[in-house]
């Protein structure tokens, strides 16, 4: 018989492989995308806590009994945030914590301007999205204005904070409002498309004066 | 300095390393996942399917306003809220435009419902949706949704949520791919394709058939039963030749039936290129695909000429010759008199709404197939336009009803179900006593949305206004199979601030208490999915109590995620 030790060689490499494999895939310290690179000092917001803390959660199987989840920390769920460098401008860090956009909120107090028109608005709106979205890899999630402003307001993984919520166009119930004091609509089409409105001066949605600017990938 | 030994690269060697190397980490996955689909499909060879049953997902793109599809009677505890909180949209039981009464049996004899839960009403265009709810057809399975893990308002700011929970986009795919928490690979009609498929012994085509173009839940993980498009006018032909190679050929059926004309020439020519055979693997592959696609064109074409042998005993077009029973069955329905019409003429059926046309397809599909020799068939169509941010329909302040884009959107899929719903039943009458003879039971169709609306309307004006995105909707289902005239799943409250709503809205967005592979999985299942394949195709299953035998239990929303109520098909 042909001693072959090429053969014991790629068959042990191949058994390794698949026992590292499975012992990443099932194993309970598996390892989650790229976390993001937040600076020293900085914790993640509690919504990026909240994805990490589903380990305890307990449901009931298909048998009827209780069964624990096991360490799932939908890795897939979200993408990882841009890692970026916080210590320098356009970055302020706040003592509370948060860290403000310094360049998207000092564009954004042009927003509603008299010297603009409502479609300058709207596109200053989609820069200010598609800047979340290039740090964030995806829209804010949300499907009501109040939730855009909550994310662009530091309800999301770093914590960064785009408008603050006294910005003059944020109205009592937290929602950005076009000039003439009517809430924008956001509609999310998807992750990565959001098309804003006005309702224009009559303050109504479904009429001929409505602006309606569509949010692309590019 | 530490010394490294050199290891000599033979070709062996290499070789090993470069097969390690190229099954990375997602190569491993992604065959184990393989793998496993191929077990189960091998598993399920010994067995082989003798009956035939065709499932029909339709999904109504846009989000359909569920909380005006299925509204809460009058003396349904959830009435108030109603009243209170839908604003203009908010539909009344009387009146110049009232809703459809229904009542559900399952709640109207539980012990645990309480007083009044069985009241419902449907929305005034679908007439006929209540008469098939009432006869037992059709059944409603409220609040389903997509969901990570099971949910409820005092963990919604610290459990997983599906990614993107109000983009449309995102949601349509979860819906189809029922696995919210992975990147899209596949739909659950796909897995169960790729399970099934090799039972279909002696299939002509895919068992997935699309009247809505390539779509995500026939998806698969794998390449045995890739989705076949068929139009709404039948199967996709070459180009240039005429309706149904009229121009180019005396006989449809023959494919070398050439006229002596130049289209007849062309497409000799053309075919005789086909027929060759090629050295190079691209162009071999590509004549493959046309050569396919031809005899699919040639199954399909049987499967609607056999359908369309069947003729309507009474209904005649425009130079008495008589109408296929199912194509006057559906322009009936939809107050079209066929004998106005020309029944050689494709365009005569143009007054279908799509959705009709889409479904009249399916019924045909379904009358043929021992053409297409399926004992399993998945169908997909679709139906847009549901996004009704405005214009969705309601009362202005002086008591007079604006009809919007609702009400339309909800006659055509009243009087596309009612058609379909009596093909169904008419074929099982006309085939009773055949060999392989259609039963009512082999079919049932399920519907998918996007999600829910917000319950409260988006301004105060009749007509403009409208209702922006949520989430946990209703759906229904319709088949021989389905336990009818019962509402499955839990009915929420309507209160817009109470627990059924996403915490901090104020806009009545429920959070589901059915998964969608909760209410998926028994469709499954009753295709003739095993036990053991269930996991495989839907592997957040586990997560969520099972739908199976699943019983009624209000008391609190622990209970409900508990007991989901999901029981809603025999014989599974």
């Amino acid at each position: 018989m042909t001693n072959r030790p090429w053969k014991r060689t790629s068959a042990a490499l191949l058994a390794a492989t698949l026992v590292v494999t499975f012992l990443v895939i099932s194993g309970p310290n598996r390892p989650k995308d790229e976390a993001p690179q937040l600076p020293p000092g900085d914790a993640p917001s509690s919504d990026h806590v909240a994805l990490e803390n589903t380990s305890s959660q307990t449901t009931s199987g298909t048998s009827g009994t209780p069964v624990e989840l096991l360490n799932e920390a939908f890795p897939s769920l979200h993408p990882a945030p841009l890692p970026l460098d916080f210590s320098s401008a356009p970055f302020e860090r706040q003592q509370d914590g948060t860290i403000h956009k310094r360049d998207v909120m000092e564009m954004l107090q042009d927003l509603n301007s008299p010297e603009w028109e409502t479609v300058s608005d709207l596109q200053l709106l989609r820069k200010v999205i598609s800047v979340y979205r290039q740090i964030f890899r995806q829209n804010p999630i949300a499907g009501e204005n109040r939730e855009v402003v909550e994310a662009l307001s530091g309800k999301n993984p770093y914590r960064l904070i785009f408008i603050t919520p006294d910005h003059p166009s944020v109205d009592g119930d937290g929602a950005l409002t076009d000039r003439w004091g009517s809430p924008f609509r956001f509609h999310p089409i998807s992750g990565s498309l959001m098309e804003i409105s006005s309702c224009g001066p009559d303050a109504i949605f479904g009429t001929p004066d409505d602006i309606t600017l569509g949010e692309d990938d590019s | 300095m530490t010394s490294r030994k050199k290891i000599p690269l033979n070709r062996r060697s290499f070789m090993a390393r470069s097969a390690c190397s190229a099954m990375g980490l997602t190569g491993i996955v992604s065959t184990l996942a393989h793998m496993k689909l191929m077990q189960g499909a091998l598993a399920n060879t010994s067995s082989s399917l003798n009956d035939y049953r065709a499932l029909v997902v339709l999904f109504l793109f846009g989000a359909k306003d569920a909380n005006n599809f299925l509204m809460p009677g009058l003396l349904n505890p959830s009435r108030a809220n109603y009243d209170t909180h839908r604003g203009v949209l908010a539909l009344p039981t009387g009146g110049t435009n009232p809703t459809h009464p229904i009542v559900a049996s399952n709640l109207a004899t539980h012990p645990s419902a309480p007083a009044g839960a069985e009241y419902f009403e449907l929305h005034p265009s679908l007439p006929d949706v209540k008469s098939l709810f009432d006869s037992g057809d059709l059944s409603i399975a409220a609040n389903v949704g997509t969901l990570v893990v099971p949910t409820k308002a005092s963990t919604y700011d610290s459990v997983a949520l599906p990614p993107q929970l109000f983009s449309h986009s995102d949601q349509q795919n979860q819906w189809q791919s029922s696995l919210p928490d992975k990147p899209f690979q596949s739909g659950w009609c796909g897995r169960i394709a790729d399970i099934l498929h090799p039972q279909n012994t002696d299939s002509a085509i895919s068992m997935s058939v699309s009247l809505s173009g390539i779509n995500a839940i026939q998806a698969g993980l794998t390449q045995v039963s890739p989705q076949y498009s068929v139009t709404n006018a039948g199967a996709v032909t070459l180009g240039g030749y005429g309706n149904k190679y009229s121009s180019a050929l005396t006989d449809s059926q023959d494919k070398h039936s050439y006229k002596s004309n130049s289209s007849g020439r062309r497409l000799k020519a053309f075919q005789d290129i086909m027929d060759y055979t090629h050295d190079h693997l691209f162009e071999e592959g590509y004549n493959n695909v046309v050569r396919q696609a031809r005899e699919n064109e040639g199954y399909v074409g049987a499967a609607l000429e056999e359908a369309d042998s069947w003729l309507h005993p009474t209904a005649q077009d425009n130079r008495g010759r008589p109408w296929p029973f199912m194509t006057a069955t559906f322009l009936y329905q939809h107050g079209i008199d066929p004998s106005g019409l020309n029944n050689s003429n494709i365009s005569a059926l143009g007054a279908l709404p799509d959705l009709a046309r889409q479904l009249l397809k399916i019924a045909q599909l379904i009358a043929g197939r021992r053409c297409l020799e399926n004992k399993r068939q998945l169908f997909f169509c679709s139906y847009g336009g549901h996004d009704t941010h405005q214009d969705q329909g309601g009362y202005s302040g002086n008591g007079v009803y604006v009809p919007g884009d609702l009400d339309a959107n909800m006659a055509v899929l009243n009087d596309a179900l009612k058609a379909f719903n009596d093909c169904m039943h008419a074929l099982e009458t006309f085939e009773n006593g055949q060999n392989d003879a259609f039963s009512y039971d082999d079919f049932i169709l399920a519907s998918h949305s996007d999600f829910n609306r917000t319950l409260t309307p988006n301004g105060n004006l009749a007509g403009p206004s409208g209702s922006d995105h949520a989430w946990g909707t209703h759906v229904f289902t319709m088949g021989g199979n389905v336990r009818g005239s019962n509402v499955y799943g839990y009915y929420p409250d309507l209160d817009p601030a109470g627990v059924w709503t996403t915490p901090g809205s104020s806009r009545g967005r429920w959070i589901p208490t059915c998964s969608v592979e909760q209410f998926t999985a028994p469709l499954a299942k009753w295709l003739g999915v095993g036990d053991s394949e269930l996991a495989t195709i839907f592997p957040n299953l586990d997560r969520f109590s099972s739908p199976f035998g699943s019983t009624y239990n209000p008391s609190g929303y622990d209970s409900m995620l508990a007991n989901p109520n999901m029981d809603f098909l025999e014989g599974i």
